[in-house]
């Protein structure tokens, strides 16, 4: 009881307080749409992608920046030739709306890829941010450790080109 | 006992009044954030007083697979950045603490992870991301996201010194 004081008390404190920056939900409708979306690019479905990202979105995998839907869309249909997902075992989202009137949305994405080339399973643990704009999602931070992922996808380059 | 009700009653009217479904609020500069920063500041020198005093002796550490580092593996890994690197520092750093409604707490620690690559002379710059868990004012858990193969390099060439 003491601590749902404190919680309590912690809103509150948030309405006033210069320290605060804002209010967590996860059941807004942009968390919701994440949940969609991240779903749909766990199950290489990418057909209706223009629902989800802005034309100019700017996709940023760890370091490597995705400029534009188009080649966001040719770096998620690579993927799909390479891995097929076998399993999502966590799945946090939430989305913050800051007092100075900006939101993003946090996603924390545990999951299994199987690669179509090796069958071997490839467990990653992520984090997505995405900023949004009018309704749509402009900006993605993608940040895992790709050093599995990168493996496989220059092993099916490598065959595609001897092909 | 009566006075306590009252406050309760009117806290969540305010509470509700304000939005039904808030799950956490987030703070700058409250007492687990400002320990993070001091935790990440001592770790680019190499130093660990803060880490030993707010770290749980059980604390577990994930990076990109399900096996969790201890603590003193975790040790491990921080002083062993210091053998691959130098000048290790954070820019664009932003962290804050998130209060749950189900009174969990975390701290997100996001900054560019900068350093200098001892066997490469490389500069690197690796976006990471830290989420700290605390329970009873102690760290219980630590996920942390950044992408090793930035550092394949470094590792190689720190391979062919031997």
């Amino acid at each position: 009881m003491h601590k749902l004081y404190i919680f309590i008390f912690l809103v509150l404190f948030s309405c006033s307080n210069k320290n605060n920056i804002g209010i967590v939900k996860n059941s807004d409708k942009y968390s919701l749409k994440s949940i969609k979306f991240i779903n749909k690019c766990m199950n290489n479905d990418f057909e209706v992608m223009d629902e989800f990202l802005a034309e100019s979105i700017t996709f940023k995998i760890n370091s490597t920046v995705y400029a534009g839907l188009k080649d966001v869309l040719k770096k998620l249909n690579l993927n799909s030739k390479v891995f097929s997902k076998v399993s999502i075992d966590n799945l946090e989202t939430s989305t913050f709306f800051y007092k100075d009137g900006n939101f993003l949305t946090t996603q924390y994405l545990n999951y299994t890829y199987q690669s179509k080339l090796s069958y071997s399973n490839i467990y990653i643990r992520s984090v997505l941010t995405y900023k949004w704009f009018n309704n749509k999602i402009i900006e993605v931070n993608f940040i895992f450790d790709s050093t599995s992922i990168n493996n496989e996808i220059a092993n099916y380059q490598n065959l595609t080109q001897k092909n | 006992m009566k006075t306590k009700l009252i406050i309760a009653a009117l806290s969540l009217f305010l509470l509700f009044s304000c939005s039904s479904d808030i799950t956490g609020v987030v703070l700058l500069d409250d007492i687990y954030t400002i320990r993070v920063k001091k935790i990440m500041q001592e770790y680019t020198e190499n130093k660990y007083e803060a880490f030993h005093k707010f770290f749980n002796d059980d604390v577990k550490t994930y990076y990109s697979s399900d096996i969790y580092y201890t603590k003193s593996k975790l040790l491990e890994a921080f002083k062993s950045d210091f053998y691959y690197f130098s000048n290790i520092d954070f820019s664009s750093t932003e962290v804050y603490t998130i209060f749950n409604s189900d009174r969990s707490y975390t701290t997100i620690f996001k900054p560019i992870w900068n350093a200098k690559g001892n066997f490469t002379n490389k500069k690197y710059k690796v976006l990471s991301y830290y989420k700290f868990i605390w329970r009873n004012n102690k760290i219980i858990s630590v996920n942390t996201y950044w992408d090793d193969s930035s550092f394949f390099e470094e590792f190689v060439e720190s391979d062919k010194k031997f």
